[in-house]
């Protein structure tokens, strides 16, 4: 999962850019609203975090402007509570509204429910076969047994669930997987394919030749 | 008490009306009642010469026909006493004017000759009419007989002769009239009343709609306007007055909502970060070095929220101090002396020196507003300054504007903007955005320095131009001495100043 983080400040931007790694998250920072959208318009991402008061330009206008070309799911973060606040920032294409000082808890719990829902799980746990990946939990089991995997091993496999059904293309997963200061060569995708399939079962994920990969259920 | 303007309107208007009609009814009464007693009073007077003439043509009864002056035609009679001549004069044949037409006016006559025999008497008069007690010859006399006014006068030959007339008639002529006058005072009443309801209507009612219109506005709608019909008139004038003072309610408003979200994202984003940083740090067991590095950071925030709540708080005093802090004079020179005292360390950081060119004046200034003042103009200057440069700050006694103490910035840095140079003294206004986190200033530094200022009816300004800055305070010393101080002392030290 790759999350844009766009906050002025450069203790709060370092140390949740910091929790977010930690909760195994590909994170990109813009301190302005310009760079903002730049990121926005050059990278896919999961989910944005945008703080409303930015220099230069509003977090609102940043909004609207990511807005006209993606749908990607956006928490806004801000310092003014009113009920009024509230309610334009959930009209003007918000899909969550937090304030500071927020609990970090609650703020990853809310990044997991919007990520879940523009992804269209209702669910934190995501079955496939006798494999069940729960979200939250950071936990793989297979036949109720637990499989322990690498951060890389699970946020792969866990994209690679999330979006069950559908063929994954490698820039997909390079996109979603690594931000922009990662340096991961190409082949390290194959390396932890090849080691996920040893661990989970080797016909779970299939490879479409010149496409891609795929999980999904067995027909 | 509780009744509306409408209703006291109406009361008053009324009653005035009512109290002016009553007034004017009961004149035209008196005025009328007087001309019809007058004009009883002349026929009266009228109809005795008549009678008076026939009385004293009587006293010729017994003359021979060749005296009298008669017309050919007609023939004249001997009497053998007055009642007989007067009977045939007013009464008799070719008389009717006196003996039916007077009868029918409800008038009467009576001749008594001057031994107080009644001579002759018209057939209608009534049982009241008595010989009435006279003294003067010559002038006519009225009375009043039950309800018959009588006039009556002496002859020349002692007769007396009265002339009478029922006023009954009159009196319901008049009774009559005045119910005339009671129904028009009635119906004009009705209509005044009418239009003292339509006259206050046209009055009340915009001042109606004026206050619907103002009870409606909130602090949500406070911009709005209240609109009127015409705006030229006094109600017109009113709501323009209401509009301003709502236009400026808004503009406080606004400032107002602006300042708590400046505050808010002041206070919460540096919370949030804290908070943000210690809960990630305690997620997962880490190194010493990290720790370390985080305690450090949030000593940085820290630092950087004590230094904006103590400028919240000296803001916060300066807003509430309308009541006058205890003055504390002091030699300006010495006041600037100590400032750059505190600040020295902190411009050698920079490579900076502080310079202060207060030559001779010794102008005395409340020192403890007036040090915050300089600290942070001055402070300002470092922030904002251009490294190992020199930082001037001179005060002088204007010499154009006497009992004004001028004192002067000066810093070298980057010429600032049209826009900076206007938003410069606005709360939590920075120059510049990105050293946000660099620095502990709050950017109310400024601010602090504008409401001190103010405080003392002084003027801060500030250009920018080649490079160099110059903030500028005017300060009326010898003013603010005089308006703000009773005590004899201060009185000696301005006048010291003044020589």
């Amino acid at each position: 999962m790759r999350i844009l983080l766009v906050e002025d400040e450069e203790l709060l931007c370092s140390s949740l850019s910091r929790a977010l790694c930690e909760e195994c998250y590909a994170v990109d920072t813009a301190s302005d609203g310009d760079s903002a959208v730049y990121h926005a318009e050059n990278w896919s991402y999961d989910a944005v975090i945008l703080d409303i008061m930015l220099p230069g330009c509003s977090g609102w206008k940043v909004l609207e402007r990511i807005r006209r070309f993606s749908h990607v799911p956006v928490i806004m973060l801000t310092a003014l509570d009113g009920l009024k606040e509230r309610i334009t920032g959930l009209d003007s294409g918000a899909d969550d509204y937090i304030t500071k000082p927020f609990d970090l808890y609650e703020l990853l719990a809310r990044l997991r429910a919007v990520i879940r829902r523009s992804q269209g799980h209702s669910s934190q746990i995501i079955e496939i076969n006798d494999v069940c990946l729960d979200t939250q939990a950071k936990r793989v089991t297979r036949s109720g047994e637990e499989i322990h995997l690498t951060a890389r091993e699970y946020v792969i496999f866990a994209h690679l669930a999330c979006r069950k059904g559908h063929t994954v293309t490698r820039t997909e997963l390079y996109e979603h997987l690594f931000d922009e200061k990662d340096d991961t060569i190409s082949n390290l995708i194959d390396v932890h394919i090849s080691s996920l399939r040893k661990k989970l079962g080797a016909e779970l994920i299939r490879t479409r030749r010149g496409l891609g990969y795929f999980i999904g259920d067995d027909l | 008490m509780g009744h509306s303007i409408r209703f006291r309107l109406q009361l008053w208007m009324s009653c005035l009306f009512t109290i002016i009609l009553l007034v004017a009814g009961i004149s035209l009464c008196i005025i009328d009642d007087k001309a019809r007693m007058n004009s009883i009073d002349s026929s009266l007077t009228h109809k005795l010469a008549a009678v008076h003439f026939a009385a004293r043509d009587s006293l010729e009864f017994n003359k021979p026909k060749a005296d009298w002056q008669v017309p050919p035609h007609k023939t004249a009679k001997v009497y053998d006493s007055r009642t007989q001549s007067l009977n045939d004069l007013l009464l008799g044949p070719g008389s009717e004017q006196f003996s039916e037409g007077w009868v029918q006016e409800k008038a009467y006559f009576i001749v008594w000759d001057s031994k107080g025999k009644r001579l002759v008497a018209s057939r209608n008069v009534p049982a009241t009419a008595s010989l009435p007690e006279v003294t003067d010859k010559g002038p006519v006399l009225f009375r009043w007989q039950e309800s018959d006014r009588e006039a009556y006068q002496v002859t020349a030959s002692d007769d007396i002769v009265l002339v009478g007339q029922s006023s009954e008639p009159v009196y319901a002529e008049q009774i009559a009239w005045i119910q005339q006058l009671v129904m028009l005072g009635t119906a004009l009443l009705v209509a005044v009343i009418w239009g003292v309801r339509r006259i206050t209507d046209t009055i009340i009612s915009p001042l109606e709609s004026l206050a619907c219109q103002a009870s409606a506005i909130s602090a949500d709608t406070i911009s709005r306007h209240i609109s009127v019909d015409n705006t030229k008139d006094e109600i017109g004038k009113l709501a323009g007055v209401l509009n301003e003072t709502f236009a400026r309610l808004d503009t406080a408003f606004c400032k107002q909502k602006q300042f708590v979200a400046d505050a808010a994202h002041e206070l919460r984003t540096p919370l949030a970060a804290i908070r943000t940083s210690i809960q990630t740090s305690l997620s997962r067991p880490r190194s010493a070095d990290e720790y370390r590095m985080t305690l450090e950071d949030i000593s940085t925030r820290t630092d950087r929220l004590c230094t904006l709540s103590e400028s919240l708080l000296s803001l916060a005093k300066l807003d509430e101090s309308q009541e006058r802090r205890q003055e504390t004079p002091a030699p300006c020179a010495a006041t600037i002396d100590q400032c750059i005292f505190q600040l020295q360390e902190q411009a050698a950081l920079k490579g900076m020196q502080l310079i202060n060119v207060t030559a001779g004046t010794s102008l005395e200034i409340d020192a403890i507003p007036l040090q915050q003042l300089f600290t942070n103009l001055l402070s300002n200057a470092i922030t904002y300054g251009e490294p190992d440069t020199d930082i001037v700050i001179q005060s002088t006694a204007c010499a154009s504007l006497p009992g004004q103490l001028v004192i002067d910035v000066i810093n070298a840095g980057p010429t600032l903007s049209a826009e900076t140079l206007r938003c410069m003294f606005d709360r939590f206004y920075r120059a510049d955005p990105a050293r946000d986190t660099t620095n502990s200033h709050a950017g109310l530094g400024l601010t602090i320095v504008k409401k001190i200022v103010a405080e003392y009816k002084g003027a801060v300004s500030v250009r920018s131009h080649d490079n160099i800055t110059t903030f500028t305070v005017t300060l009326p010393v010898a003013q603010q001495n005089t308006v703000t101080t009773a005590s004899k002392n201060n009185k000696e030290h301005i006048h010291d100043a003044l020589i």
